[in-house]
């Protein structure tokens, strides 16, 4: 039996000007899965990732995460969904203004958790920080 | 054929800019209401904007108040007129150049700086970075922003005015010999709290120009370095002819609501 997808991308079309990045793209990522995207500098590759989490929205397709369109929401209606995906940016993008513990504190904070002064030192420790 | 394009590109981008601006301060403003206020940040701010901007605002209210008496002096005094100085000045300083020159000075000051923090952020995908952490830029950055200045602007306009008067009489009384009671006497004749009203109302409304120009003119940053450059100076220039503008149309309404003398 085919586990049902945690995230389906359907015929996603994007253009940057007359440039056409992604063309009909679409695929399913079941839960657990490690997938790899490969391709060469400037092929979608970020613009793909941003779509997922609803930083760029596409001219047409859709991407269903947990069955909801990510390409629907507004962003305030997309806050609960970039609440469970984590993304690393290609440059770093850490808040330059903050020091390290800040920079991994910042999201616990952001959500009002308790305990993120041991929360942060357990993870900082993990890396040998 | 060439000006008619061009006078419809400067329209259009003067009716984007404008609902641009409007709509970053719709936003701010709904996220305000729902209470998205975080205030560590808020303070930070309030002492980034209020507390920092002092000295620049203090000095410019001060000459500007020591100049203008020494030239109304030199007019009036053909016409025995001098113990009229005082209150021109004040009179001058509450209504219009306390609040402009405040206004100006912080749009270079904090408008340059938010522009050129947030523009930062922009290109170096910080502001990416917030957005996929589920926050929201303008709760994050624009709310304790506009919330500081609204709160430091009638302050800063305030200490503007007050050294601008402080300087008038110290000029006019004891550089240019004009009598001390006379000076005073005026002054408080002329000057009433309807001028301290539209001084205070002036301050609130160049705020709100400052910041949610210097904001939108940062989150719109593009182009690395370069971007962010153009971003702060489109601020300063923005945010000066903005104040300008907005002050003419300021002080025709409110004189019909506080009438002047």
């Amino acid at each position: 039996m085919t586990a049902k997808p945690l995230i389906q991308v359907k015929n996603l079309v994007q253009k940057i000007g007359t440039q056409e990045i992604l063309r009909g793209l679409s695929l399913d990522i079941i839960e657990g899965e490690t997938l790899v995207l490969l391709g060469k500098s400037g092929g979608g590759k970020s613009v793909f990732l941003r779509h997922l989490i609803g930083l760029m929205h596409p001219i047409s397709g859709s991407i269903l995460f947990e069955g909801m369109d990510v390409t629907k929401l507004n962003e305030r209606e997309l806050e609960p969904v970039r609440r469970h995906i984590g993304m690393l940016f290609q440059d770093g993008a850490l808040f330059d203004s903050m020091n390290v513990f800040d920079n991994v504190a910042f999201p616990l904070r952001e959500r009002g958790e308790k305990n993120q002064r041991l929360s942060v030192r357990k993870s900082l420790k993990r890396w040998q920080w | 054929m060439v000006l008619i394009s061009y006078i419809k590109l400067v329209y259009s981008y003067i009716l984007i800019f404008l609902g641009e601006v409007a709509m970053l301060a719709g936003e701010t403003l709904l996220s305000i209401a729902r209470g998205r206020i975080r205030p560590r940040l808020v303070l930070y701010q309030i002492a980034e904007i209020g507390y920092r901007s002092q000295l620049v605002v203090v000095v410019t209210g001060a000459f500007t108040g020591a100049v203008f008496t020494a030239q109304a002096y030199f007019q009036f005094a053909s016409l025995n007129m001098e113990t009229a100085v005082g209150s021109v000045v004040a009179v001058s300083m509450f209504r219009e150049l306390g609040p402009v020159l405040a206004g100006v000075m912080v749009a270079g000051r904090v408008g340059a700086a938010m522009s050129a923090e947030i523009g930062t952020m922009k290109v170096t995908q910080q502001i990416d970075a917030l957005r996929a952490l589920a926050v929201s830029p303008v709760d994050y950055l624009v709310v304790p922003r506009s919330i500081a200045i609204f709160i430091s602007m009638p302050f800063l306009v305030a200490e503007s005015v007050g050294c601008g008067i402080l300087a008038s009489y110290y000029v006019g009384v004891k550089v240019l010999n004009i009598s001390g009671v006379y000076f005073l006497a005026n002054t408080q004749k002329w000057v009433d709290s309807s001028d301290i009203v539209m001084a205070l109302v002036k301050g609130f409304f160049f705020a709100g120009i400052i910041v949610f120009i210097s904001c939108r003119e940062g989150l719109n940053a593009k182009g690395g370095a370069v971007g962010v450059g153009r971003a702060t100076t489109y601020t300063v220039v923005n945010c000066s002819l903005a104040i300008l503008i907005v002050n003419f149309f300021l002080t025709m309404a409110l004189n019909i609501i506080f009438p002047a003398g």
